[in-house]
C-alpha cells in the first residue's frame, strides 16, 4: 500500500467538508459476480473530483468482519479495497458533505433556508456557532459475496470471575499422580490460600457415600484429574477437567 | 554436625522400631507392583524442582524417653497426607502414643512400622489435647505416656482420623517414586522409625531427607538425611510405608452444599 495515499482505515469514517463544492455522478463499481470469502477485491470510484477526496465519507452495511480502505492511485484515480469474512450483501456508500457555518437560528430555520434539503443534519457546537453539515452527492453498490463464514472461532466462555472467597475442588486419582502434578498442587495451594480462597485435594477414594463432597465429584464427568469452583454460596461457577498449569487455575479463580 | 546416617541416640530417649512381622505386601499393595518406578534418570531434574513435603509439616513430634518412633513416624506420615489434602490449617496435630498404647507392650518396648499402620488404617488415631482440638473434638490424648489410658469412646473420634490407603514398599526406587509423587514416607532403619519427606542428592549420592521425633532441636530443626546405600539395607526388614489416602470428612463441616445454577 506504499503507493497509495490511505484516506481511511475503516468503514463508515466521516469527514467534514471545508465549504460547499460541486460534484458529479459518483459511482462504484462493484464486481460483476460475487466474491468468495475473503478475497480481496479493488472497486473503482468515479465521480468525485480529486480535491474533494479528503471529505468523502464511505460507509458500509453490515460492517462486522469487513475489510474497506479507500484510497487512490498514483494517478490520483480513487478506488476501494474490500474484503469480508462472512457471505452475504453489502452496501457500500460514498458521500460528499456540504456545510454551512455561522447559523444561530434553530434547525428547523436552517432547513427552511436549505429548502429542506438537508438529511441526516450533523449538528455541532463551534465557538459558539453551529455549523451544519448535509450530503451534497452519493453514490453506491452492492457486493455479493460468497462461502462459509470465516469469522475466526470464538474462545471457549471463561466462567465471569466472582468476588469474594471461593472453595477449589479438585478430585485427582492419587496413585496416578504425576511429579509434574504433585509439584504443581503443593505451589497452587499458597497462592490460593493467600487470596483466601480454601482448596481441597481429594482422592475417590476419600469420598464418602451421600456427602457434601459426594455432590462435588459427582459434577465431574471424564477422566480425573478434574475441578470443581465453588461460591461461598454454593453456586457452582466451574467443573470440569483440571487446567495443567497454575496460572490457568488461578484465571480460572479469579481474585 | 551433618545428620547423615546419625545413629546417635540422644540422652533421654531410645528407639524403638522392631523388624516387620509380616511379609511384604500382605496387608497392603507393593507399589512397585502397582505402578510404574520413576528411572533413576529422571530424579534429578524432578528432585531438584520439588520442593519436597516439608512445607506440609507443622509441627515436631517428640517421643520423648518411649519407644514410639514408629506410631509417631506413622502419625507424622498420616498428618502430612492430611496437610496435603486440606492444607495446614484444616490439619489436625495427633496424638502419636494414641498409637502405640495400642501396639507397644510397654513404653520402651517399641512396635513395628506395620503394626502401627494396620491399627492406623483400622481404627485411626486421636488428636492431640490441645486447646483447639479440645474444643474441636470429643476425645484428645497427649504426646507421651504409655501409661495413660484412652478416653471410653475414644473410638469414634479415632475414626475420623484413619489412613486407609498405603503402599508397602520394597526398594529405594520405590520409596523415591512415593516421594516424587507426593506421598509421604515412613521408613526403619537401624532400630529406628522416621519419616522421609524429600529426595536429595547430597555428596554425590542419593538421600531420604527425613522428619525424625526427637524433637525441633534435633538435627536441622528436627530434620536429618540417610544415604541410599544406608537406608537399602534396612528397608526389607523394618519396612517402608507411603500413605495414599486418609479421611478427611471431619474438615468439611464448611464446604458449602452444591446450589443448583
Amino acid at each position: 500500500m506504499s503507493h497509495l495515499t490511505l484516506l481511511s482505515r475503516t468503514a463508515a469514517v466521516a469527514m467534514l467538508l471545508c465549504g460547499p463544492l460541486v460534484a458529479g455522478e459518483i459511482a462504484i463499481k462493484a464486481p460483476g459476480e460475487p466474491l468468495e470469502v475473503k478475497e480481496h477485491v479493488i472497486l473503482p470510484v468515479s465521480g468525485i473530483p480529486e480535491e474533494a477526496l479528503s471529505s468523502a465519507s464511505v460507509d458500509i452495511t453490515p460492517s462486522t468482519g469487513v475489510t474497506l480502505i479507500a484510497a487512490k492511485s498514483w494517478t490520483g484515480e480513487p478506488f476501494l479495497l474490500f474484503q469480508a469474512r462472512k457471505p452475504g450483501t453489502y452496501t457500500i456508500t460514498i458521500s460528499l458533505n456540504g456545510w454551512i457555518a455561522g447559523l444561530d437560528a434553530s434547525t428547523a430555520k436552517a432547513e427552511a433556508a436549505l429548502g429542506g434539503d438537508i438529511l441526516a443534519t450533523q449538528l455541532r457546537a463551534l465557538v459558539n456557532r453551529l455549523i451544519l453539515t448535509y450530503p451534497l452527492s452519493k453514490g453506491s453498490c452492492l457486493v455479493e459475496v460468497a462461502g462459509e463464514d470465516d469469522s475466526p472461532t470464538p474462545p471457549p466462555p471463561v466462567p465471569v470471575p466472582e468476588p469474594g472467597e471461593k472453595w477449589v475442588v479438585l478430585f485427582r486419582e492419587s496413585s496416578q499422580q504425576t511429579p509434574k502434578q504433585a509439584k504443581m498442587y503443593l505451589t497452587l495451594r499458597p497462592q490460593l490460600e493467600g487470596k483466601g480462597h480454601n482448596l481441597l485435594i481429594v482422592d475417590p477414594d476419600q469420598v464418602t457415600k451421600g456427602t457434601v463432597l459426594q455432590a462435588y465429584l459427582d459434577l465431574l464427568e471424564g477422566d480425573l484429574p478434574g475441578v470443581c469452583l465453588a461460591a461461598e454460596s454454593g453456586k457452582i461457577l466451574y467443573s470440569g477437567s483440571l487446567p495443567d498449569n497454575i496460572n490457568d487455575i488461578l484465571q480460572l479463580v479469579g481474585e | 554436625m551433618t545428620f547423615v546416617n546419625d545413629l546417635t541416640v540422644p540422652d533421654g530417649y531410645i528407639a524403638g522400631c522392631d523388624k516387620r512381622e509380616c511379609l511384604l505386601g500382605s496387608e497392603f499393595p507393593v507399589l512397585e507392583n502397582s505402578m510404574d518406578l520413576i528411572p533413576r534418570a529422571e530424579w534429578g531434574d524432578l528432585a531438584t524442582e520439588y520442593d519436597g513435603l516439608e512445607s506440609l509439616e507443622s509441627w515436631t513430634y517428640d517421643q520423648r524417653s518411649e519407644g514410639s518412633c514408629a506410631s509417631n513416624s506413622a502419625a507424622q506420615a498420616m498428618e502430612i497426607a492430611i496437610s496435603s489434602a486440606l492444607g495446614k490449617e484444616r490439619s489436625v496435630r495427633l496424638s502419636a502414643i494414641s498409637l502405640y498404647t495400642r501396639v507397644g507392650r510397654s513404653a520402651g518396648s517399641g512396635s513395628s512400622i506395620p503394626s502401627n499402620i494396620s491399627a492406623l488404617a483400622k481404627k485411626g488415631i486421636l488428636p492431640l489435647n490441645t486447646a483447639e482440638n479440645k474444643k474441636r473434638f470429643n476425645h484428645t490424648h497427649p504426646a507421651t505416656g504409655f501409661s495413660a489410658r484412652l478416653p471410653l469412646g475414644w473410638e469414634t473420634t479415632a475414626a475420623l482420623f484413619k489412613a486407609t490407603e498405603w503402599f508397602d514398599i520394597a526398594s529405594f526406587e520405590g520409596i523415591a517414586t512415593a516421594l516424587l509423587k507426593g506421598y509421604p514416607v515412613c521408613y526403619g532403619r537401624a532400630g529406628h522409625a522416621i519419616t522421609a519427606v524429600k529426595l536429595e542428592r547430597r555428596g554425590g549420592e542419593w538421600c531420604l531427607k527425613y522428619k525424625n521425633s526427637w524433637g525441633s532441636n534435633w538435627g536441622q530443626n528436627g530434620h536429618g538425611w540417610d544415604t541410599e546405600s544406608f537406608c537399602s539395607r534396612s528397608i526389607n526388614s523394618y519396612g517402608a510405608y507411603a500413605v495414599r489416602c486418609t479421611k478427611i470428612d471431619y474438615a468439611l463441616g464448611d464446604l458449602p452444599q452444591v446450589k443448583e445454577n
